[in-house]
């Protein structure tokens, strides 16, 4: 049973491009690994990146047309700046308050106070009226009405908007014109009638409920691997090339204007439907195009709320992954391992 | 997937006994010259590595993304 611990090792090394990478956006090529590490990646970016949302509301007033439980509802689903929300602690493992949301470690509080008074308008609430006791979490679009006023960061200037997570300015009234096209609607009220509420946004995981989710939709598909065969591609007339290149649903071939030959606009356009394949078989051409998925290489398309940027959801999905994998480790005197403990040793 | 890929584990994989309960078994058979245990740690430290890894690649990749339009790609 005495074995050395340190086996072969059977790592892989993956690649990396990225084709476009903008604060809330990415698109990047992923190879030399496996569907399993790609849907892991995948499913850990929609509901294990922890963010931070409001989940306790304590609603002092509410003389709205939306009862206390609707409201709560929606400021649960309001986008908060999450970019510390792996530092902070889930305030169920939390040892400085009781869990109520109470300290500064597992908690934000929120307040908001809003009264239709004089106005014949109905007073719209956004996401602008509530009001941070932390500056590092606020609602998305307030975080972007300030980096507006700034002048306009570039998009992937993560120094200068840490920079300004710590140093945020005081409310200017330019910046709230700005914010109040932007702001999530909340409520509207009716002259006379009044919300007041104190809000507590926790972290979480989208796996516990979706308004934690940093993700809007992260997909990846294969890269399409597609072969023309030319020598049989040849025994086609114009007429029936142009039938080939439209029984795609997707514009994935095009006719060289020179050459009228069939070339590959654009492989990833293609959405394995067969269709083309489908088409050359009833033309009597069997193998006249074949397509393959490169099972080794994936195009990821990532698309975040705003709670986090789609570098941070990415980098943020690969350590949590790396946690969930010491999670499994076996101890080194795995008390469950027990029976089978004993039978390896004895085997 | 990572365990398939040890030449020396015969059998591996995984079963969920009741789909409410968080238990999962892992069953992995292997041929003499390694352990269940040794494939098994083997695999996940691969895969950490892997994963730290892909976490460096990234920091690279973005690095050069941005280096990329004062090349005037």
């Amino acid at each position: 049973m005495e074995r050395a611990a340190g086996g072969v090792s059977y790592q892989r090394f993956p690649r990396v491009r990225i084709r476009e990478l903008k604060d809330d956006y990415a698109k990047f090529e992923l190879r030399d690994t496996d569907a399993s590490m790609a849907n892991a990646l995948r499913r850990v970016m929609i509901a294990e990146v922890p963010t931070v949302a409001i989940d306790l509301v304590e609603i002092e007033v509410n003389s709205s047309v939306l009862n206390d439980e609707f409201i709560a509802h929606r400021l649960g689903l309001i986008p908060l700046t999450s970019a510390a929300a792996m530092a902070m602690r889930f305030s169920r493992d939390c040892d400085a308050c009781d869990g109520d949301g109470s300290c500064e470690y597992c908690s934000v509080e929120f307040h908001l106070a809003a009264r239709a008074t004089d106005s014949d308008q109905t007073l719209e609430v956004t996401s602008n009226d509530l009001r941070s006791t932390d500056p590092k979490v606020c609602p998305v679009d307030q975080a972007r009405a300030y980096q507006h006023a700034l002048g306009g960061t570039e998009p992937f200037d993560t120094a200068a908007a840490a920079d300004q997570r710590q140093h945020p300015l005081p409310c200017c009234p330019i910046m709230d014109i700005i914010a109040k096209k932007l702001g999530i609607l909340i409520v509207k009220l009716r002259r006379g009638q009044e919300l007041r509420l104190r809000a507590i946004a926790r972290k979480g995981i989208g796996k516990d409920h979706a308004k934690w989710s940093p993700a809007a939709t992260v997909t990846f598909m294969y890269e399409p691997e597609i072969r023309i065969n030319e020598e049989l591609m040849e025994t086609l007339t114009l007429e029936e090339k142009r039938n080939l290149v439209e029984s795609s649903p997707t514009k994935v071939f095009n006719i060289d204007p020179n050459t009228q030959q069939v070339v590959v606009e654009d492989a990833e356009a293609y959405t394995y439907d067969d269709e083309v394949i489908k088409k050359a078989d009833a033309m009597g051409k069997p193998g006249l195009i074949e397509i393959n998925a490169k099972e080794d290489s994936f195009i990821f398309t990532v698309e975040t709320t705003g709670a986090i940027t789609a570098y941070e959801l990415i980098m943020n999905a690969i350590t949590v992954l790396r946690q969930k994998l010491d999670a499994v480790r076996l101890q080194d005197d795995d008390a469950d391992l027990g029976e089978l403990g004993a039978h390896l040793v004895g085997g | 997937m990572q365990l398939h890929r040890d030449p020396n584990v015969l059998f591996a994989g995984y079963k969920l006994p009741h789909p409410l309960q968080y238990k999962i078994l892992v069953r992995v058979h292997t041929a003499n010259q390694s352990t269940p245990t040794q494939a098994y740690t083997q695999a996940i430290n691969d895969l950490d590595k892997e994963l730290e890894n892909l976490k460096q690649a990234f920091e690279d990749e973005k690095i050069r993304y941005e280096e990329r339009p004062k090349q005037g790609y």
